[in-house]
């Protein structure tokens, strides 16, 4: 269990807790969500832009790199910070709300010019708000029901997209998103720029079977990460779980039934790493 | 080696309507944000093109598929 889960989850995990839902009760009364939404729907476009600018070039710098990875890390503490869910998990997290709101993708309508990618999925009240903010609801947002959400997903991932769940800010869910590298914004601030506090890994790690590989490397062309290699000597795919993120994308391309997940904290080498 | 890439927003159509440069990007350097802070219930039209310096590998990819001519890119 993460530290997540242990402050926020009574018990389960911090995203399963369905007093951490966003609901018009919890909406009005804390002030800090309504910060985190207002920076995902006002300001985003400009944090990624002018900000980022400024910003990450002096992150490897010794002594004011530091300095601003504090500072930025006291703005991510406010803002919306994530964690990358399995497929399965993203159902359950459905299957505990009661509405679904599909909508455009801040990170892509800024980095790829697509307003109309609809890959965010937010529920409950959340969306209400967001409906206030035209330049970020420009193309609209589709409201569905759970069974279309569930599906929305499960496309999504079998298309080799990773599922990840976002607090407004933590532990307040806020929604699914179906990110890809390096138009996600989250991924790539972790991936490029080390800023591990912005998305964290799974509860989950990669189990593979190497008995049944055939080395076929489907899962090698669907991994974002890199965590895959293909033996060219035995024939057979690698998994290096130290990179591996736990998003579950390999496992539903796996003709052999190969790959399979465990709980991250059952695999010692990986047990501290979020 | 120095990768400059200079973006002519004048010349640039809307960047969320056109936006081919940013989606040939390999490495999404290419930021769009609106020209004036949001307001609460109104649009922005006008969006301007940046890039991150440090993301871009100068590949040049931009340049050839802009047809407007608004960014160019020299390595040296």
């Amino acid at each position: 269990m993460c530290q997540w889960c242990v402050e926020h989850g009574d018990g389960k995990k911090w995203y399963l807790n369905t007093k951490n839902y966003i609901t018009k009760e919890l909406f009005d009364s804390k002030e800090e969500i309504r910060t985190a939404a207002d920076m995902v729907f006002k300001d985003s476009e400009r944090m990624f832009a002018i900000d980022a600018k400024k910003a990450y070039p002096y992150l490897d710098k010794p002594i004011i790199g530091k300095i601003i990875g504090r500072k930025v890390k006291s703005i991510f503490e406010k803002r919306e910070r994530g964690q990358i869910i399995p497929l399965e998990e993203a159902k359950a997290i459905l299957d505990n709300a009661n509405m679904a709101a599909l909508s455009s993708c801040v990170c892509r309508q800024s980095q790829l010019g697509l307003s109309d990618a609809k890959y965010c999925l937010s529920f409950t009240y959340l969306m209400d708000y967001g409906k206030e903010w035209p330049d970020f609801s420009r193309k609209g947002i589709n409201y569905i029901s759970i069974d279309e959400a569930k599906e929305t997903v499960e496309r999504a991932v079998n298309k080799g997209l990773v599922s990840s769940v976002y607090g407004f800010p933590v532990p307040f869910v806020g929604g699914i998103c179906m990110c890809e590298y390096p138009s996600c914004m989250a991924l790539k601030s972790r991936l490029d720029y080390g800023l591990d506090y912005v998305i964290r890994k799974s509860e989950f790690v990669v189990n593979h079977n190497i008995d049944k590989c055939n080395g076929c490397g489907k899962c090698f062309s669907k991994c974002q990460f890199g965590a895959i290699n293909i033996s060219r000597t035995i024939g057979k795919a690698l998994f290096n779980i130290k990179e591996c993120f736990g998003c579950g994308v390999c496992t539903h391309v796996c003709e052999q039934d190969a790959i399979g997940l465990v709980p991250r904290e059952q695999v010692p080498v990986v047990k501290e790493e979020w | 080696m120095r990768i400059d890439v200079t973006i002519d927003n004048d010349k640039c159509l809307n960047p969320i309507i056109c936006g081919t440069c940013m989606r040939v990007c390999p490495t999404a350097a290419f930021k769009t944000y609106p020209s004036e802070v949001r307001q609460k219930g109104k649009i922005c039209d006008k969006w301007l093109l940046t890039y991150i310096p440090l993301e871009c590998i100068g590949c040049g990819n931009c340049e050839k598929v802009c047809k407007e001519g608004a960014i160019r890119v020299t390595v040296t």
